[in-house]
Formats: C-alpha cells, sequence, structure tokens
C-alpha cells in the first residue's frame, strides 16, 4: 500500500460527490407504493380477454372464437378453453380458464391470437393467500377494447371495412 | 429574578446543574456525618448520565449510519417509522430485545455468555475521563490517557471468547483473525497517542486539552504541535479504524466471506450487546482523538460562553464519525496478510519516526527558548 | 508433539457470495486452501429435458431463465442454432435490433459482474448500487422494446418478435451517450484504489495453456493473454461489419479479469453507437411456418456470450419437438478451474476469486 494512499482519496471523493448530488438532485429512489414509475405500453402484466361492447344492444361481446390456437402455443399448459357451437354455426368459449400462479408471462399465446382477443396489460399486483384464486375465469379476465386501446395506442386492431378493402384491391390486381 | 443570573446559568448549564444539584439539594438535606455520601451520590449521577447519552447516541448512530450510507449510495435509507426514521432505532431495539436467544448445541454456554457481557464494559468505561467540556469530565485521573489505551486492550480477549464459545468454524477463524489484528493495530495506536502527552507534558486529559489552546505557548511551539499532533493524528486514526474493527479493517466480521463472524451464533440481546460493544468502541476512539489532537472542546468564545465547549466537541467527534462511515461505504476491505504487513511495516515505523521528530523538536525549541 | 491438523470447511449453499446456491468444501490447513471440491446442482431444474417435451419456439422463454441477468443473448444464440438448422434468413433491420440488444446485454452483464466483484471484497454495497443504477436505465429499455425486464423473449427465429417502439431509439443512444461518464466514474472509484488492487494483484493467476486445456472461454480467457473472441474467430450475425477491437491482458489475475471488462464494455459502446446511427428500416421477422419442423440434422452454434462462448448442440429428428437440446454454458466450463486458481490461497481469496469468474448459477446448473 502506498503511504501517500492517492488511489483512496480519489474514491472518497467520488462516493462524496455522490452523496452531495442525492441533496440537490435526490435520490433515484421512486417510494413504492405512494410514487410509481410509468410503465411502458408494452408491458407484460396479466392477460385480458378483451370483449367489444354492441352499440346497439349493450351487452358485451367477446371476441374469442375459441380456436384453441393459444391453448397450444403456451409453454406451460397454463389455458383451458371448452368451446360450443351457437346456432349461427359460430364457436364461442364457454369456460376460458388461465392459472395466473403458473403462467410465466412470456406473452406467446398473445402472438398466436389471430383475432385480437388475448392480450397483456399492465397489471402484476396479483398476490394472494391461497393459490386456488389465481385461477381466473372469463369473467375475471374479461376486459373492455375501449380501456385496452386507449392504454395501448399503438396495439389498435385494424378495422375490418379496410381489410375487405384491400382482400378486393388484392383480387382486382392479380 | 436577575437577569444576569440567569444569564450565567445558561451559559455553562452542565456545570452549574451539578453544582446547584450537590450543594442546594444534597449537602442541603444530608446530614453532617455523611457528608462522604454526597461524593457518591453525584459520581453515580454523572454515571447516569453519561450512560443514558452513551445509550441514546448508540440508537441514534446505527440510524445515522444507515441514513449516510444510504445517501451514499444514491438513495434514502429508513425513512418509513417515524419522519426521517427517527422512531426507527426503537423498532430495532423492541426486535433485537423479543429475539430468541439460540445458544449451539455443544458451545461452552458461561463462555459464550460472559463474551457478551464483558464486551460493553470497556467502551463504557473509557468515557469516564473523557472531558466533554470545558470541566465537564466524569473523573479527573492523572494517567487518563494509560488508562482508556489499557481499556482498548479488554475487548481482545471478550473476542476471542466469542469465537471459542460458540463452537463454529466460521466464528473460530474469525476469533483468531480478531486477535491478531488487535494485537497489531494496538501497537501503533498506543505509539501515536505518545507524541500528544509528550507536547502537553501530562497524560491527564484535562491538561492535555487545556494545553492546545492558543495562547498557552509561544505561536512557534503552537505550529509546530499543530503539525505534530496533526500527523500523529492520522497514524491513531488508521490504527483507531482497525481497533474498531470497522471497514477497511473489518475482517472479523467480514460479512461476505464468513457471514458475520465472530458473532454468527448470537441473537437477540447478546447480539445488541455485541453491537452496543462496536459504537462504543467507535466512541471512544473518536473521543480519544478529539481530545488528544484536535483540540478537545477548545474553539472560539469558548471562555465567555462555556456551552459552546460543549458543542464543538460533540462537533469534532461526529465529523469523526462521518469519516467512519464515509471509509465504511467506500473501501473494500484487506485480506488479513496485507493488514499485517501495512501494520507492523508502515504504521509502526511511522509512530516511532513521529515520537523521535517531536522528541528532537520539542528539545530544540526549548533550548530556544520558544517554549 | 504438536502437530497441525486440516480442517474441511463448508462454504455452504446458503452464502451471502456465491452468486447463487453453490457449494465448495474447502479443505484448509489453518487459513491456507488445499483443495476445493465443488458441489453443483442445487438449482437444476431439469431445462434440457423439459426442452425436449416442447416444441422449438415455446422453449424460448425456457433460455431466458438460464443465465437470469442476460437473458436476450441467451435468446440470441438459441435463435442462430434454430436457423443455422433451419436455414431461415434473418432481415437487415432485425440483424442490427439483434446486435444492439446483444452488446445493451453485455453491458449489463459485466457491470453487474463488476458491482458484484466488489461486494464480495467487502465495499458495503456502495459500487453495486451505482451499477444497478445504471443497468436499470439498460432494462428500462428492454422492458420498452420486449415489455420485461429480465426475462425478455424477444428475439424470434428469423428475426425479432415485434418492431422497437417509436422512441426507442432516441432513448438508446441517450442512454449510450452518457454511458462512458459512467464507467469513467467507476474507474476513478476503483481502478487505482491501492486497497482494490492489493486484493486483486496475483491472485487466481490463470495461465494461458492451463486456460485453453480447461475450455475458459471469455473475458476470463482473454484476460489471460489469450484472443479468443467468437464475434472475430468465427463470426456470426453481422459483426463483421462493426469496427471494434478484441482488448487482451496478459496478466490473468484478478485486477486483470475486471480490467478486461472496464475495456470490454467500452468497446460495446463503440459498437452500439456505430450499430444505432446505421439502423435501416424494413421488417423484422423474415416468414417462418407456424409449425416449425426442422430437417433431420444436428448442429452447435455458439456465441459470444458475455460470459463467454455460449451455445447449442441441438440434434433434430424431423418432428416439431428437438430429439435433443443441449446448452454449452459458458460458467459450466470456467467454474472447473477454480481449484486449480485457488490453491495455497486464502478464503478471502477464493471469494474474490469466484467474484472475479463471474458465475451464475442459472446456467451452470441448467
Amino acid at each position: 500500500m502506498n503511504i501517500p494512499g492517492i488511489g483512496i482519496m480519489r474514491g472518497l471523493k467520488v462516493v462524496l460527490s455522490e452523496m452531495v448530488q442525492t441533496y440537490i438532485r435526490g435520490a433515484f429512489t421512486v417510494q413504492y407504493p405512494e410514487e410509481r414509475l410509468e410503465l411502458p405500453e408494452r408491458f407484460r402484466g396479466r392477460l385480458l380477454w378483451l370483449y367489444d361492447v354492441d352499440p346497439k344492444t349493450g351487452e358485451k361481446v367477446p371476441r374469442c372464437t375459441a380456436c384453441q390456437a393459444c391453448v397450444r402455443a403456451c409453454p406451460q399448459s397454463v389455458i383451458t378453453l371448452e368451446s360450443e357451437r351457437g346456432e349461427d354455426k359460430k364457436r364461442f368459449a364457454t369456460r376460458f380458464d388461465v392459472d395466473l400462479g403458473l403462467c410465466m408471462y412470456c406473452g406467446l399465446c398473445v402472438e398466436a391470437c389471430n383475432f385480437y382477443a388475448l392480450k397483456m396489460g399492465h397489471e402484476f399486483e396479483l398476490a394472494t393467500y391461497d393459490r386456488p384464486s389465481l385461477i381466473w375465469g372469463m369473467e375475471e379476465l374479461s376486459y373492455p377494447v375501449e380501456e385496452y386501446e386507449r392504454t395501448h395506442p399503438h396495439d389498435k386492431k385494424p378495422p375490418e371495412k379496410k381489410k375487405k378493402a384491400e382482400k378486393v384491391a388484392k383480387e382486382a390486381a392479380s | 429574578m436577575d437577569v444576569n443570573a440567569i444569564v450565567d446559568f445558561i451559559l455553562n448549564p452542565f456545570v452549574n446543574l451539578s453544582y446547584w444539584f450537590s450543594e442546594d439539594i444534597l449537602l442541603a438535606f444530608m446530614p453532617a456525618e455523611w457528608f462522604w455520601l454526597v461524593g457518591l451520590i453525584m459520581n453515580f449521577a454523572v454515571f447516569v448520565v453519561i450512560f443514558a447519552y452513551m445509550m441514546v447516541n448508540t440508537l441514534y448512530m446505527t440510524l445515522a449510519e444507515r441514513k449516510v450510507i444510504g445517501r451514499m449510495q444514491d438513495r434514502y435509507g429508513p425513512n418509513r417509522v417515524g419522519p426521517f426514521g427517527l422512531f426507527h432505532p426503537f423498532t430495532d431495539m423492541i426486535k433485537m430485545l423479543i429475539k430468541e436467544d439460540i445458544v449451539p448445541a455443544g458451545a461452552d454456554y458461561w463462555v459464550h455468555l460472559l463474551a457478551a457481557v464483558l464486551v460493553v464494559f470497556p467502551g463504557l468505561m473509557a468515557m469516564a475521563v473523557i472531558p466533554f467540556g470545558k470541566g465537564m469530565q466524569g473523573m479527573d485521573l492523572d494517567i487518563g490517557v494509560l488508562y482508556i489505551l489499557a481499556l482498548s486492550g479488554l475487548t481482545t480477549i471478550s473476542l476471542l471468547m466469542s469465537g471459542w464459545g460458540s463452537r463454529n468454524k466460521y466464528a473460530m477463524l474469525s476469533g483468531f483473525r480478531t486477535a491478531a489484528q488487535m494485537i497489531a493495530y494496538e501497537v501503533p495506536l498506543v505509539l501515536a497517542a505518545i507524541p500528544a502527552i509528550m507536547l502537553s507534558g501530562s497524560m491527564a486529559l484535562n491538561v492535555v486539552v487545556e494545553d492546545q489552546a492558543w495562547g498557552t505557548h509561544h505561536p512557534v511551539w503552537w505550529f509546530f504541535s499543530f503539525v505534530m499532533r496533526l500527523a500523529a493524528f492520522v497514524v491513531f486514526f488508521i490504527s483507531g479504524v482497525a481497533t474498531a474493527k470497522r471497514s477497511p479493517f473489518d475482517i472479523p466480521e467480514a460479512d461476505s466471506e464468513i457471514v458475520a463472524g465472530f458473532f454468527i451464533e448470537y441473537s437477540g440481546l447478546k447480539f445488541g450487546m455485541f453491537f452496543l460493544s462496536e459504537y462504543f468502541g467507535l466512541m471512544a476512539i473518536s473521543t480519544l482523538a478529539t481530545v488528544l489532537f484536535l483540540g478537545g472542546w477548545q474553539g472560539p468564545f469558548v471562555d465567555t460562553i462555556p456551552v459552546l465547549s460543549v458543542f464543538y466537541f460533540f462537533l469534532k467527534v461526529y465529523a469523526l464519525f462521518f469519516i467512519f462511515m464515509w471509509f465504511r461505504g467506500t473501501l473494500p476491505r484487506l485480506r488479513i496478510d496485507q493488514l499485517m504487513a501495512f501494520s507492523w511495516k508502515r504504521l509502526l515505523p511511522l509512530a516511532l519516526a513521529l515520537i523521535f521528530l517531536t522528541g528532537v523538536g520539542m528539545v530544540v525549541l526549548q533550548g530556544l527558548g520558544w517554549a | 508433539m504438536l502437530k497441525t491438523e486440516q480442517f474441511i470447511l463448508n462454504v455452504g449453499p446458503q452464502h451471502p457470495s456465491t452468486h447463487g446456491v453453490f457449494r465448495m468444501i474447502v479443505t484448509l490447513d489453518g487459513e491456507t486452501i488445499v483443495d476445493v471440491d465443488l458441489v453443483l446442482g442445487y438449482l437444476h431444474r431439469g431445462v434440457e429435458k423439459l426442452a425436449e417435451g416442447r416444441t422449438y419456439l415455446q422453449s424460448i422463454p425456457l433460455t431466458d431463465r438460464l443465465d437470469y441477468i442476460c437473458s436476450m443473448s441467451n435468446n440470441l444464440a438459441y435463435c442462430t442454432a434454430v436457423e443455422e438448422l433451419t436455414g431461415f434468413e434473418v432481415p437487415e433491420r432485425a440483424e442490427y435490433i439483434r446486435v444492439i440488444m446483444a452488446e445493451l446485454t453485455r453491458v449489463v452483464n459485466h457491470i453487474v459482474c463488476i458491482g458484484f466483484y466488489l461486494n464480495d471484497l467487502g465495499a458495503y454495497f456502495t459500487p453495486v448500487l451505482y451499477c444497478l443504477r445504471e443497468r436499470e436505465k439498460i432494462l428500462d429499455l428492454f422492458e420498452a422494446a420486449s415489455g420485461s425486464r429480465m426475462t425478455c423473449n424477444y428475439v424470434r427465429f428469423g428475426g425479432v418478435a415485434q418492431d422497437l417502439p417509436e422512441g426507442w431509439l432516441d432513448q438508446a443512444r441517450e442512454v449510450v451517450a452518457a454511458f462512458p461518464a459512467f464507467v469513467d466514474e467507476l474507474e476513478e472509484l476503483l481502478s487505482t484504489n491501492e486497497i482494490f488492487v492489493a486484493r486483486g494483484r496475483d491472485v487466481g493467476v490463470l495461465p494461458p495453456d492451463v486456460a485453453v486445456n480447461s475450455g475458459v472461454t471469455g473475458p476470463n480467457l482473454r484476460a489471460s493473454g489469450v484472443a479468443y473472441d467468437v464475434r472475430k474467430a468465427h463470426p456470426y450475425s453481422i459483426y463483421d461489419r462493426f469496427d471494434f477491437d478484441v482488448p487482451v491482458l496478459h496478466g490473468g489475475d484478478c485486477y486483470d479479469r475486471y480490467m478486461i471488462r472496464i475495456l470490454e464494455i467500452r468497446q460495446s459502446l463503440r459498437i452500439l453507437e456505430q450499430a444505432l446511427t446505421d439502423i435501416p428500416g424494413g421488417e423484422v421477422q423474415s416468414k417462418v411456418p407456424r409449425k416449425l419442423r426442422p430437417p433431420e440434422g444436428d448442429v452447435y452454434h455458439a456465441i459470444e456470450g458475455p460470459k463467454g462462448e455460449f451455445g447449442w448442440y441441438l440434434v433434430s429428428d424431423g418432428s416439431a419437438n428437438p430429439y435433443r437440446w443441449h446448452v454449452r454454458s459458458a460458467t459450466f466450463v470456467n467454474l472447473t478451474v477454480l481449484p486449480y486458481l485457488c490453491r495455497s490461497h486464502t478464503i478471502p481469496d477464493l471469494i474474490a476469486i469466484l467474484g472475479s469468474l463471474d458465475n451464475v448459477m442459472g446456467e451452470v446448473d441448467r
């Protein structure tokens, strides 16, 4: 060890200047839960099962078509989906359970869904006192589309008319 | 009510309070043949005051350390319990008191227990001779410095006992390291205190403090004494950091290698005793360094307003505390052989050289008549 | 007759400095180490077997959790291995995004390693918190791009999962521009500190021949004098387009292993500046079939991960699940050299050497 100890002095100076800085510009800490950070748009929180609201009747119309793509995509087999065929020959889901305690929030199911029906939101404070209450069903997972598009402005479903117009234009071109 | 009397009282409250208590209360109501008891009661009262101060000081120093180190690390320290975390030490104390007292199965029970009991006393006993202000000293010993330095040797025994009595290889390793470190660093500590004693001509701490005032000696002598004391202060402080087992010399409790070292098997109140002893040791080193080298309670206007002496004293002591915390927050720790090499090969020759220089300088200056 | 005895100390699975659950049985003669016996496997989760029951795409989240500090790098290694097996092309923009993410991961890994190395040496958590503060800024970038800070799951076969959000490139350029000042501050705090140098010099010297024979790769190898970097030796992705040096030091001790990580951070910042200015537009994933059935065959492909050569050995039998999915993790091989390094040192040196080797048990035990 050198008697001058100049390297140690430099280290001490760095730490002291950092300490003085915390009094001038505040510390780096965010005092949770009183202060919270703003989450980015793509944050992978809990799953959302989106539903439209029918403008005429006001009832909830889930977007899910029970195609089982999310069930096949999940690495942990977390989603349970049972379905029936309705009068208009369209399938709809009668049971959609997600075990949020087993889920690893990877987002592969969201990527697999073609119908913009399954998305991930910003909620992460899901702790409970017993495990079975972490299995959420259709009612708890349901989420209105307007709310989702308000918080995720870059992830909107393109409107149907535009898709049809593109299809017509493609057929005319070929 | 005489305004002058009140102002006089307030200018030196502690000394006047003790006079009022001993003369106006005890001596007035005590029968004549029991006057000897008054001295005993006054000593006991001083002990209670010092003990209470040390306890409260330790409690709040733990909080201050955590907050200061927190600020150095760009975060707040504890700030949830009470405003700015000011009630936090009480929750710490309650937690420590209600924990279960676990003694390992094969451990030597009495050694384990007595180590925890004995470790607290040296630091507390050292505070008896420190002058906290002008005319405020627990006991005026002629050999004050020797007394304190002798006490610092007592801690080594209790640490070895705790390392041995815990029946744990980590604790034993740490006990051996502690013994080696304490022995190695007590020598420069004692030797660095010698220039201050030589310059003041006495080991009584009150005399040492009063000798550092501006007017007592020739100005050349004062500057020479200032430079010598500062150099000796550096050596004393580094040895003091090692004696107090603080970073960068905290091998005994290297908690990232041997997980709390010699107090690994202690819980609850016994752990609290070790914790207290660490802060008592810090206090002893800081106050001794202030008294011997930094001028104790000296400062501007101390003659006219004696209560300022207390203020200056504690300012200097807490500045030294801040430097301890600063070191702890910044520096990695030395390895045991590097620690030993540093003490025996660097600090010891330096301390001896300082004694030599001080002696030569004193003789030269006294010969020139500039004493 | 006085005699001494060797005793056995368990630096056990629960220890503040073993960077995870990892047990060393140390035989001591006084304070000197005679032998170190490593006991691994406390974090074994059976990842390689789990991957055999899943499709190739479903195994990408498993790769995140191997070396959990550098998840983007792990994703990249796996996806490049599968692309070599299947022959998928990767568009330009995706290549640039992958390189940016990989170099950001390298910076994150090195500052975490340096911070925790200092924690092992005893600097009471201060350098750790400075390093973690800077890491937060990079993790914010990861979160904005992929949705998660540590288990990113972002790189896919044939590209990346989604394009970067708007404003990401500007935010990244700000972070990269402010970073050299932080590295300078860290060097000011550490590189000339006498205590730090004394703890690191001539401690755990790794000679180059022992390193090469043991299979050590990464910064540990380059600190011993062997200039082997997979980015230059077997270039993958578009690394041959960037102008960067591979730092090499010749001491082989703990201080050199620290210094080389500082130098590599600076080189990574160079690559990042170039990549962030040259990134083109375009799409970010080529057409990949939903049900991926690679042709039969096997492939071994490795990248220069932050800890060393990190690769995958994949054997495919033509079906949707891999037949064999083996991870060549860098730290598992690096740790085998620990008993050699620790001989005739003391316990504090053991902790320092372990800290400088930079191990994360997630990738050792898989």
